[in-house]
């Protein structure tokens, strides 16, 4: 069955969180009929309940509909979504790279984001037709007249190119199908020539191994076709080629322009990789399609079994998870606090949050999670380079020549009176002030370049809370650069705690000490023993807390109808010391682990 | 276990549900409503006679009438009641027969009449010698009551006399306390029970602290006070032998013993708890279903359990600590199980006991956090021990 490219539209959807991507894709899918209302479940691309409960699209999916036009054609509409977070800007890259056109959706109470803008701007350097839509037009809070402007402003439109909508009340929503067909270009390419199939996205099915997600860019991709993965030269059998509706709906060929799946007894996720080119291993092309990328682990951090001996379990589990997630990296560790865990690699914040809340949730584990940090470059005084990802592996001061760390350009967007608490924040933060222009008179964009370590630790509630809420924050990395950072440890009665070591630029090393010892003195419930606290600087010590003794636990009465109750208490204390950590002789709660994250400026 | 349990005596509760007035800290089971008391007599009697059907003359030489306020019994309902136990048990001649009594509620008479019955221990719910602090506890009899009512029991010829006392009240400074003990041992009680305030869910007390209206006392002043009451009492004459108990030489009470050492024991009455060799049961709180289910001749039982091998260590680890020593060589004849090391030796060193023959002492510092100590040994065992004990059940 051949499908005349003039009769296709790829596009994608992007949207700040909670602008209403996922509802106005439920809508396109219920106005062209592709499910029914009685069908639907709310936001039904986003099918992780995490994905739900956040409001955001972790992987992107895609979706095919069918469109009767007012020009009395059908037309093919491949809705490609696209994961709306920073952590994965470059899944978002290789989302826009299968389309030619992305509908912008913006809230009309909310206006432009920092998000909303470095996504146009891959989407318009991707030669992308932008079409934008106010949403939530229906809102007491709406602001159409200034959001227009920043439209305007941003991608340089006219103004009755904007499109007013809300997906909520199902207004605008046929102007938008029309928009589609009218303004996004039919696919190009070579029809005729040998194949070339982008990967965009790939997941992992538990029945049928590795579905790729592909855009055909040249040629024809046909059943029983002996297909070669670009990059990882390894050849396989394209056993199942189809559609992507409501569920996989095969289809014994996909030509030029088209969106589908591939399914090639694959087995393992990191056999394919997002931005690859599929070609025929009989007839390869000349080249591949530009856009491969080597993922890159930004933050790292120990993941440890609450409980040591659930170590093999949660090997089982990572195991399972990384199936479905080819970006998340984990190595075997060992810390003399914590015991047996995992290194692991995250694209940033967001991707760790997801990962770890995943693993409880939906693999049943308890972890003890260390202190993220970032990856320094170590060169040593013998000229030797070494990568660093844990502080604890950091070599002795007298080996180091020096330090580099990541640092990334920073983009804020604010309402202006926030300015100064912004600039403060990111000054605070070790940040170089770069630029601030205004998208319309009441709102910033800043520009910063920060050290990545900065943004790890609490930055983001501390841009929301001095900004109430209404910042916006986007980062990008730019470049490895020397700085002046120290290895700063934690003893509890003397014993290093492996797990509680940072890597702190020197400046900031006493106060953070102290304010880290202090954060820990209210963490760690008193005990039978004294517990001292000090923060140290190789053998410096620079902090010291006390947390005294316990004075008093016992209960006055204990008759007849007590006995019971109490050793149910003592049960429930027992389960309770289970969830802590025994580190010399003191019981650390999980939650010490991350008090560095919870540190309070004004602590 | 190492002996037929029930071939030794065990000790009988019955729970007397009414008083004249609910005090605001108690949370035993209580209601000032007496409209019922009849019934509930027959009740008691009914549920007693239902027991022995299926446990004919146990052995028992221990009577507690507790509540409540069992001296709102008039003495031909406690006799209805002891007749009753009397036909259901193999009473000891040496029976330990203990009445609470409210020092607002007794008269010459009827405590004359009680120990003729047979009763042979009193314990006063004093709770204070300041009349302001019975007023705050809400207690319906003052200070000089409280004397009167010791001076007419020992007169009718009580002589094993306990007096409950309580410390630790809000804003209460320890010299009062101490005041306390002092106005306490000049009336020469063979025993005395000395209670820190307990907040407990479901009191009005509990409301009032969750609101605002009041401010407990904080634990380093709740431990001090405890160790002066500690160091005085055990230096005028008084034995320490329970967390918040003291006795004269020999007169300990021996139905709460049976209660820390794991002993039988069988209650009667609404919320009575009960334990017979490895099972525990207790009865239903409300006044009204006991009464209703007994007339029904059902047993009053709201709920039992069996205990396994590890639920009974961690009692008598926990049990024999508040009676300030653990037995090391018993823990590990009757269990397997052995404290870490580790964590004996650093005790030891911060004075929490002492170590004498494989027996670990309390000193008063370890009394204070003595709840404290048993969670430490029950999780820092040897694990291996541990496991083999909980995976023999």
């Amino acid at each position: 069955m051949s499908l005349p490219p003039q009769f296709i539209r790829n596009f994608c959807i992007i949207a700040h969180i909670d602008h209403g991507k996922s509802t106005l894709a439920d809508r396109l899918l219920e106005r062209t009929g592709t499910i029914t209302e009685r069908e639907m479940v709310d936001q039904i691309l986003d099918d992780l309940p995490l994905e739900r409960e956040r409001g955001i699209t972790i992987k992107s999916h895609a979706i095919q509909m069918k469109h009767m036009a007012p020009d009395g054609n059908e037309y093919t509409l491949n809705l490609i979504d696209t994961p709306g977070h920073v952590d994965f800007s470059y899944e978002v890259s290789r989302s826009l790279a299968a389309c030619e056109g992305a509908i912008l959706v913006v809230d009309a109470s909310q206006g432009v984001e920092a998000q909303t803008i470095s996504n146009v701007y891959m989407a318009v350097d991707a030669g992308l037709e932008i079409v934008p839509v106010i949403n939530k037009i229906d809102l007491p809070s709406a602001m159409v007249d200034e959001v227009t402007k920043q439209l305007v402003d941003l991608i340089g439109c006219k103004e009755e190119e904007i499109l007013l909508a809300s997906a909520k009340t199902k207004v605008g929503i046929d102007e938008i199908l029309e928009a589609i067909v009218d303004r996004v270009p039919p696919p190009a390419g070579n029809f005729e020539g040998p194949l070339r199939a982008l990967i965009f996205d790939a997941k992992y099915d538990s029945y049928r191994g590795v579905v790729t997600y592909v855009r055909i860019v040249d040629g024809v991709l046909k059943t029983n076709d002996k297909v070669l993965f670009h990059k990882t030269g390894k050849s396989f059998l394209a056993e199942e080629i189809g559609i992507l509706q409501m569920d996989r709906v095969p289809a014994g060929e996909l030509e030029a322009g088209n969106v589908g799946y591939l399914i090639a007894g694959v087995k393992e996720l990191t056999e394919t990789r997002v931005g690859d080119t599929v070609m025929l291993a009989d007839n390869p092309a000349d080249s591949p399609l530009p856009g491969y990328r080597e993922v890159k682990s930004m933050v790292f951090s120990g993941l440890y079994p609450a409980q040591s001996e659930h170590f093999e379990e949660l090997r089982d589990a990572l195991a399972k998870y990384k199936l479905n997630d080819a970006a998340f990296l984990y190595e075997p560790e060992t810390s003399t606090a914590l015991g047996f865990g995992f290194r692991c690699g995250f694209l940033g914040l967001l991707h760790m949050e997801i990962v770890q809340e995943r693993l409880e949730r939906e693999f049943g584990q308890t972890i003890i999670t260390t202190v993220p940090n970032v990856e320094y470059k170590v060169i040593k005084t013998a000229g030797e380079v070494v990568l660093v990802d844990n502080p604890a592996e950091m070599p002795p001061p007298t080996q180091i020549d020096h330090i580099e760390e990541p640092y990334v350009t920073a983009q804020i967007i604010c309402p202006s009176e926030y300015i100064g608490n912004v600039m403060k924040l990111c000054m605070d933060r070790r940040g170089i002030y770069k630029n601030t222009t205004y998208i319309d008179p009441k709102r910033a964009d800043v520009r910063f370049e920060l050290p990545l370590a900065e943004i790890v630790f609490d930055f983001f509630d501390r841009l929301k809370s001095l900004t109430r809420g209404y910042a916006s924050f986007d980062y990008e990395y730019l470049e490895n650069r020397e700085s002046d950072l120290v290895k700063l440890d934690i003893l509890l009665n003397a014993e290093v705690v492996d797990a509680l070591s940072s890597v702190v630029h020197r400046d900031k090393a006493y106060d953070w000490g102290r304010r880290l010892s202090a954060r820990l003195r209210k963490l760690i419930p008193r005990q039978l023993f004294e517990v001292v606290i000090q923060a140290a600087i190789g053998s410096k010590v620079i902090a010291r807390e006390t947390i005294s003794p316990i004075r008093k636990n016992v209960l006055a009465k204990c008759y007849g109808g007590d006995i019971s109750r109490k050793r149910k208490l003592l049960e429930k204390q027992k389960e309770g010391k289970k969830r802590m950590k025994q580190i010399g002789r003191v019981e650390v709660p999980q939650e010490a682990f991350l008090a560095v994250l919870s540190l309070n400026e004004e602590e | 276990m190492e002996q037929n349990r029930i071939d030794s005596p065990l000790g009988i509760y019955v729970h007397i549900p009414f008083c004249e007035k609910k005090c605001f800290y108690c949370d035993f089971y209580s209601i000032e409503n007496h409209s019922q008391r009849d019934e509930f007599i027959a009740s008691l009697v009914s549920e007693i006679g239902h027991f022995s059907s299926t446990h004919p003359k146990l052995k028992a030489d221990t009577i507690f009438l507790g509540g409540g306020t069992p001296s709102f019994l008039k003495p031909q309902e406690v006799e209805q009641l002891l007749k009753a136990l009397h036909e259901a048990f193999d009473i000891s001649d040496q029976v330990e027969f203990t009445m609470e009594c409210n020092p607002g509620t007794v008269d010459t008479a009827h405590l004359s009449e009680y120990r003729q019955l047979g009763v042979n221990r009193i314990s006063f719910g004093v709770q204070s010698f300041f009349d302001d602090e019975l007023k705050f506890l809400q207690r319906i009899h003052t200070s000089q009551e409280a004397v009167e009512a010791f001076d007419k029991a020992r007169k009718v010829g009580f002589e094993n006399i306990n007096i409950d006392l309580m410390y630790a009240l809000p804003d209460q400074p320890v010299e009062r306390h101490l005041t306390n003990l002092g106005r306490a041992i000049l009336l020469n009680p063979t025993h005395l029970s000395i209670y820190a305030l307990i907040v407990e869910q479901g009191t009005s007390l509990y409301s009032a602290v969750a609101g605002g209206e009041i401010q407990p006392a904080d634990d380093e002043t709740e431990a001090a006070m405890y160790e002066a009451t500690m160091s005085f009492l055990t230096g005028t004459g008084y034995t320490h032998y329970e967390v918040s108990n003291y006795s004269k030489p020999g007169r300990e009470c021996r139905h709460n013993l049976k209660y820390w050492n794991s002993q039988d024991y069988i209650g009667f009455g609404p919320s009575a708890h009960s334990h017979l060799e490895k099972d525990r049961w207790w009865n239903v709180s409300s006044l009204k279903d006991y009464i209703s289910r007994t007339h029904d001749k059902v047993l009053p039982i709201a709920s039992r359990e069996t205990l396994t091998q590890s639920q009974i260590l961690d009692e008598f680890v926990f049990l024999n600590l508040r009676q300030g020593k653990l037995d090391l060589n018993q823990l590990h004849a009757k269990f397997m199980f052995d404290p870490d090391a580790e964590f004996v030796s650093k005790a030891l060193e911060a004075g929490y006991f002492k170590r004498s023959d494989g027996i670990l002492y309390l000193s008063n510092k370890g009394f204070t956090v003595c709840d404290e100590i048993a969670k430490e040994i029950l999780t820092k065992a040897i694990e291996g021990r541990y496991l083999a004990i909980t995976a023999g059940e």
